[in-house]
Formats: C-alpha cells, structure tokens, sequence
C-alpha cells in the first residue's frame, strides 16, 4: 500500500486475526452494527443544544425571538431526522456526523445570538453540507466511481478557481468571494474537495511515476490562482495540503523537503517583489504596536478571549461579537469569550482527534485514495483550524480563514462537511456491502 | 442585601451551567470520536501469493498490494529483471485486478501478457520477469467454474442439521448410577484397551478402516432423538453396530447435557446407566469388533441395527447428511462446494460461547492451540499447544483431535479422529465452547 500502512505482508503461520470486531453481529445472515449507543449520544446531544439555545433565547431582540426558537428546533428536528434515516434504518455508525452536528450547533447557536436575521442562511447551509457530506460518502464508495471522476474533479476545480479569479478582478479584487445579493460564495471552499479528490489516487495509479508529475503541475496551478487572488491564507492551506498529499503518495520525505525548500525560496522572491505581500505580515507578533490599525482584531481577540475565563461569559454576553467580521476570522475569539476555553479547546481537541483517527486508520483503508483522502482532509482541517485559531490570537500570521464548522459561512460549512465525508469513507463499516464481500472473499 | 443576594445566586447559577455546558460539550466530543478508534480488526487474510520458486507463501490482508523490486513495495520479488514497481494487485469490483504499473518486461497471467491491468482469479499464475507468483484466494474461481457450481450448489436448507437429528429439548441428566466410579474406571481402562485392540484386531470393520484412516470419521452426536434415523441404515451392517445407530439406540438414556467438562463424564455414565449390563456384555463379548464410541449398549443396539438395515435408504437429500466419507462417498447426494457467485456464498464461522466473539473461517486450515503460532489461539492451560486442526474437505469444514490432553468434544461427545461440522454443532476444546455456525449469506 502506502507509506503509512506498509503491514499487509504477513508470514503466512498465523490467520489469527481472521475475525470480525465484536461490535457487529452475524444476524439474519448479515453483518449487522449494534446501534444502542447513538441513541444516547443523540440525546446527550439534544439535550447540550438545548442548554446553548436557552442560554442565548434570554438576549435574543423580541421580533426575532420566534422565528429563532422555530429554526432552533427545526434543527434539532434535522438532527434527529438524519439520526432515524442512517443510524436507525440503515444501522451505519455515527460517530462523525455527531463531532460535525456538535461543532455546527455551536455555529449556529453563534448565528442565532449575533445575526439573527442570518440564521436561516446558516441552518439552510448546514443542512446542504449534510446533504452533501450524504452524497460524497455514497460517492466515493465505489473506486471505480472515483477512477473515472477523477479528471472532472480536476478540471472544474481550476475552472472554478479561474473563474473566481477574473471575477474578482473585476468586481472586488481584494476578497475571495463572489457576491450575488445576499449570498457570498467562497469558490475556494469547494475547490478544496476537489483537490483532495484529485490528489488521492488508487495504489496503480500512485506507482505509476509519470502520475506524480501530473499531480504536482496540477496543485501548482491551483496555488497559483489563489495567490493571484490574494488569498494567502487559503493558498498556505492548499500548499499544506499539497505536501500532505505528495508525501503520502511518494511514501518518500526527502521530496518533501526539496518542495518546501522550493517554496521558502519562491516565497521570499515574491515577498521582495510584491511589497504588498510584505504588509500583509507587517503586523505579525506586533499586534500590539498597531493597536487601533493593522492589529485591531488580533488584540481585541487577545482581550476578550481572555476575559472569557475557561467557562466564558455567557452567550450573548460577549463583546468580541461587535467587532466586524468577527463571527467568520475571529470565530475562535468569540467562543473562548462566550463559551470558554473548554469548549474551544474541544473544537481543537476534535480536529486532532480526526487527524489520528486518519492516520492510523489508513492502515486498513480499503484502497490508498481513501487513506490519502482522509488523512489530507483531516490534515486539512487541523492546519486551517491552527491557521485561523492561532492567528486570532497572534500566534501564527493572521490571515482571515475562516475556522471549520464554527465560522459563520455558508461556504466553509458545506466544504466542512464535504471534507468530513472523505473521513468517514474512510472506515469500511460506512459501506456494509462492501464489508460483507471482504468476510466473503 | 437581598438585592445583591439575588445577583450573586443568579450569578452562581449562570456559571454552574456554564462550567455544566462547556464540560458537557468536551464530554461529547471526547466520547463520540474516541469511539471511532474503538475497532479490533485483525488483518484479515484476503488471498495468497505463492512463489513458485522457492514455495513461501505470502499473506494478503489488505486489498491492494505493491509488488516489485523496491524495499517498499508489499511484496519486493529481489529479482534484476523486476521492475522497481512493478505491478499493483488489487481488489476491485467483483474480484482482483492486477495492473501493469510501467514495468520494463511486462505482467504476463497464464502465459498471457497483459496490457495495463486485467481480472485475476483463483489459480492463476502471474509471472514478473523472472518471478513466477501464484495467485490464490478460494472464492474467486475463473467464470467458467462458475456455472457448473452454481447448478451444483446445494441449496441454503442444506445446512441445517436434518430433522430426524435435530435436537430436542434435552432430557434432564439423569440420575448417576449406583456404580459411576465402576463405569469411569470400565471406560478409561477399557477405552485404551479397546482402542488398542481395535487397532489390533484385524476384523476389518468398514468403518473402523474408514476411522483408522485419515479420513473423516462419523461419530454421529448425542444430540440424536430416539427416533431411527435413515442415513445410519445406508452402511450399518447387520452384525456390528459401530457409529451412530449405537448411539441412538441408547439415545433416550442419553442426555444433552449443558455442562461441558462434566458433561462427556455425565453423558458416559448415563450411558453406561441405561444399560449397565449391555455394556459390560457388549465389551466383554464383542470386544474386538467394538469401536471407540460402542461403549453403550451393544445389545440392544445390535437389535435396532436389525431394524435399520432393513429399513429403506433414504431418497430425500435432507434425510441424510454424511458423517463419514463413506457414507459421502457411497453417493450421498449433495456435494458440498461453496459457490462463486459474487457476494453470496456460504459463511463459515466458530462463535465463542463465552464471549460471544464470532471467528470467520476462511482459508484452508487452522490450527487450534494455546501457542502464538496457531491459527485460533486459545492461552487456556487446559488447551494443548497443539490441540486440534480445522480443515477442509470436499467444501465442508471438519475437525480433528491431534493427540490432545483434553480431547475435543461436539455436541458434548469426545471425538477422535475427523468430524465434518454442521450449522449448529458445539465444540467443547479444553474448555472453550463454541458453536460452529454455517450460514448462506445473500449479497
């Protein structure tokens, strides 16, 4: 297989292990998954979003109050909806969706106490990325689905990303959006699925030496077009990706090495060319030298954080909110605030442990496209959460990403999902049939 | 003060639930994704590579494989005319697939070069430049072979034990009789003795040659009813009763017992209870001509085979599941093969009793035993390291005692020799029950 997984050689004395995991049961002739504990699990949720919603409802403005208390529950209604179709009917394990239905509980009870009259943008957003995190599992599920769609995937995440780059150039210029209205579409969230998608490959095609060329002209193109667009944060985090992927395919860290050696002296070139470029760092660990200017949000962060204290100040109760943007680059900001340190530090906790569960599951991935795919997914989602986490707080360079799930934006929620999809792919129990084939042969 | 009073509990409470809320969200989170590690897979072997040059065989687990000449492929062939990455077997679809990963000499499947990747099945040989590997894994059998099996396979009914020999509901152990201890010492001094004098004797039984064969021995279970049952009639003699029948006829005064290491002692001396004086006359008298399992009456038993062999052999394919191979041989009419058909096929499987843990069975052979390099591992003390060995013959899994200590027991009768399993049947080894289970799985 890949670098990670290099076990599948045994000496031929031992088939101990020829068993399955004593959390399915033979009956009725089929492999079936004991499905108890998502019960309780869907009711320990219930009842955590219940406690965040009554806490923010006593802040909320009166004309809002209903209309916020009817998509509250229409979203716990979602919830238990998804629960009864996959976990009840299908008998599929949940463990992932239930990290994504926490983590977008908390977005939205965010939502609901700081815009909301933007709520149902966000509820409406979150249901799609479920939709769509539905849709990406039963998709990926097939190799051969993937084999063939794979060039498609390439192919409209750079005309995604081009596109987005004209257009900006001609409305904005300065954001990576693409505005209609009131809807603001970040394309660079999606083309992150994509990319992932393009990136991972099937052991052959991994072998196969002329492949890895074609990946990496491909993935500099996309690095490129974000970096016209000014992006930096978004294009740091594809080039991460990039390394993740060009390492778990290559199996091999030397390469790694000459790419980010490459890149450090690419980077520095621009940085001495385009000065521009430069200012955008200029604030780095000076935060506090620009106090009212370039280091507005990161020192306001740094003070409400703060004063949240590991428990928080209460929903609503916040004073980070008011500062512009700060439920999409200081989201991380205004849960330490309002809910914690706690709480924020499970948000980390949660990116982290997906990382390991990627890792160390890629071990007994089906094929290398799901053990590449999760582990730059989740990959992924620790370095763009680390990159906006930290960069709220100074840590690292702030550069405006949005944090996964929690950030308010329809965009980086759908993408959250999508990229959770690869994670759960990952584990062959998502796919019964093809677990039912694996004790047959 | 009461002002300040009301602030501060309302102060308290707002932080208990806060402290409440973040501690339950981190709570949450912990439990919901730890238990995504909470998987005990083993590596499954798949399939198998056998080289043909020197015979090792290696083991494949996971469903895509590297081969070639780089220290980091799955399976690195040392050989100068491989290719760095040669090719890629993988699992694909309905089968394996192998591809042609730009080798300089190519992948050629029996003789026959490939180009880019082509199916791969059971048997098959794959020659990488000088490397010569043969490719094995049961159920993917070339397509023509297929359709001949198909037609052939037995029906899912087939499976179950059939009813004249399904168990009852069991009768209660009977009362131990007034000489127990007359009985074990008869049975262990008499046991060797007449095993020893069977292997002796030179009356040749068909059925004891058949046991003293490697061959798979019937030894029918204690789970018999009363009833007769047909197939015994198909190789009973007249005069000697050795398997089944002898068992069935002393059947009523045998009791399923649930109680494993007791129970082969128990059902043994209600054996020897029901027919106290048959038994010490049928070793006295028929000594040579008893088997091993002939220590109930022979008496009676010689009666009842009377019976059976004048009643008809059994038409119906249900009536009648082999236990020995002459019985399978003498053209009992199922052959059990397992079918190719792509997901559906039967499924083989020991569940420990105790735990509940379900053990599939698929390649070939397993050896049970309390060392590390036994196939199923039982660290028991009252297992021997090399306690019995699971394998398969003609499709049907059987079981075989290898000199152990303890014995193997099915269905709570210690057997020697080779025993075809069926859906249902406990096996007791050292201690450790389990329930061989044999199930048609549709896709």
């Amino acid at each position: 297989m890949i670098f990670l997984a290099k076990t599948s050689v045994a000496p031929s004395r031992s088939m101990k292990d020829n068993r399955i995991p004593s959390d399915l049961t033979v009956r009725d002739g089929k492999l079936r998954e004991r499905t108890g504990k998502w019960f309780f699990l869907m009711l320990a949720l219930t009842i955590i979003e219940l406690m965040l919603f009554a806490s923010l409802v006593p802040h909320l403005e009166k004309e809002y109050l209903a209309q916020t208390i009817l998509l509250l529950i229409a979203y716990i209604a979602v919830e238990w909806g998804y629960y009864s179709v996959v976990g009840i009917a299908m008998q599929r394990r949940m463990e992932i969706e239930l990290a994504g239905f926490m983590l977008s509980s908390i977005s939205i009870a965010i939502t609901a106490s700081v815009f909301p009259e933007k709520l149902l943008m966000q509820l409406a957003t979150t249901v799609v990325g479920v939709g769509a995190f539905a849709f990406l599992v039963w998709f990926i599920g097939s190799v051969n689905r993937v084999t063939y769609s794979r060039i498609f995937a390439a192919v409209g995440a750079v005309g995604l990303l081009g596109a987005t780059l004209l257009l900006a150039r001609i409305t904005n210029g300065a954001k990576n959006w693409l505005a209609y209205g009131s809807v603001s579409v970040q394309p660079s969230e999606f083309v992150k699925i994509a990319f992932i998608f393009v990136g991972a490959a099937t052991l052959d095609r991994i072998q196969n030496a002329k492949s890895i060329m074609k990946y990496v002209i491909f993935s500099m193109i996309c690095v490129g077009l974000l970096f016209l667009t000014f992006d930096f944060g978004t294009a740091l985090i594809f080039f991460a990706t990039f390394l993740i992927i060009a390492f778990l395919r290559s199996g091999d860290i030397k390469t790694i090495v000459l790419v980010c050696a490459a890149a450090l002296l690419g980077g520095i070139g621009i940085i001495l060319y385009k000065p521009y470029v430069a200012t955008r760092f200029a604030n780095y660990r000076h935060v506090w030298d620009y106090v009212d200017a370039g280091g507005f949000q990161q020192t306001r962060a740094i003070m409400y954080s703060l004063s949240g204290g590991l428990f928080g100040v209460g929903l609503g109760n916040g004073k980070l909110r008011y500062i512009k943007y700060a439920t999409e680059d200081l989201a991380f900001g205004v849960v330490c605030e309002e809910l914690g340190m706690i709480t924020a530090a499970a948000i980390l906790i949660a990116y982290v442990l997906l990382l390991i569960y990627a890792i160390r599951g890629a071990r007994y991935a089906r094929s290398s496209f799901y053990a590449i795919a999760a582990c730059s997914a989740a990959g992924l989602l620790v370095f763009q959460a680390s990159l906006s986490a930290f960069g709220a707080m100074d840590i690292l360079p702030f550069t405006g990403v949005t944090l996964p799930f929690i950030s308010r934006g329809g965009s980086s929620m759908i993408s959250s999902w999508g990229l959770l999809a690869f994670l759960k792919a990952l584990d062959i129990r998502t796919y019964p049939k093809v677990l039912r084939e694996l004790y047959h042969s | 003060m009461s002002v300040t009073d009301n602030v501060t509990t309302a102060a308290y409470a707002g932080l208990l639930f806060r402290i409440g809320l973040a501690l339950m969200i981190l709570i949450f989170i912990l439990i919901s994704l730890l238990l995504l590690f909470h998987r005990n897979y083993g590596k499954n072997v798949i399939a198998r590579f056998t080289n043909n040059m020197n015979g090792k065989t290696m083991d494949i687990s996971s469903w895509e494989v590297s081969i070639g000449r780089a220290k980091t492929c799955d399976i690195v062939l040392n050989y100068s005319t491989v290719s760095r990455f040669h090719a890629v077997v993988a699992r694909r679809g309905k089968g394996w697939m192998i591809f042609d990963t730009g080798s300089k000499s190519g992948v050629f499947v029996n003789g026959n070069k490939i180009d880019k990747y082509a199916y791969i099945y059971d048997g098959d040989d794959i020659e990488m430049g000088t490397a010569s590997l043969r490719f094995c894994s049961p159920l993917f059998r070339r397509p023509e072979m297929t359709q001949e099996q198909e037609r052939e396979a037995p029906k899912p009914s087939r499976l179950q034990r059939p009813k004249s020999q399904r168990t009852r509901k069991p009768a209660p152990p009977a009362k131990k009789s007034a000489a127990p201890a007359l009985n074990k010492s008869e049975k262990q001094s008499a046991a060797p003795a007449l095993n020893k004098s069977e292997k002796q004797s030179a009356a040749p039984m068909q059925n004891k040659s058949a046991k003293q064969s490697a061959a798979p021995v019937q030894n029918s279970s204690t789970k018999q009813s009363a009833a007769p049952v047909q197939n015994k009639s198909a190789k009973q003699n007249a005069a000697h009763t050795q398997n089944s029948s002898t068992k069935q006829s002393a059947a009523p005064a045998q009791s399923y017992s649930a109680k494993q290491s007791a129970a082969p002692a128990l059902n043994k001396s209600e054996k020897q209870s029901a027919a106290p004086m048959q038994n010490k006359s049928a070793k006295q008298s028929a000594a040579p001509a008893q088997s091993y399992s002939a220590k109930q009456s022979a008496a009676p038993a010689q009666s009842y085979s009377a019976k059976q062999s004048a009643a008809p052999k059994p038409q119906s394919p249900r009536a009648g599941e082999p236990r020995t191979e002459s019985q399978a041989a003498a053209g009992e009419q199922q052959k059990s093969v397992l079918t190719r058909r792509a997901g559906g096929g039967y499924i083989s499987a020991l569940r420990n009793m105790a735990d509940r843990a379900l053990i599939l069975l698929f390649a070939n052979e397993y050896v049970i035993g309390r060392t590390q390099e036994c196939g199923i591992t039982l660290p028991v003390m009252t297992v021997s390291r090399r306690h019995a060995r699971l394998a398969k013959r003609d499709g049907r899994w059987t079981i075989t005692d290898l000199d152990s200590k303890g014995g193997v027991y099915i269905n709570n009768s210690k057997e020697k020799g080779t025993i075809y399993l069926y859906d249902g049947d406990v096996i007791n080894i050292g201690g450790v029950r389990f329930r061989y289970i044999e199930k048609y799985m549709e896709e």
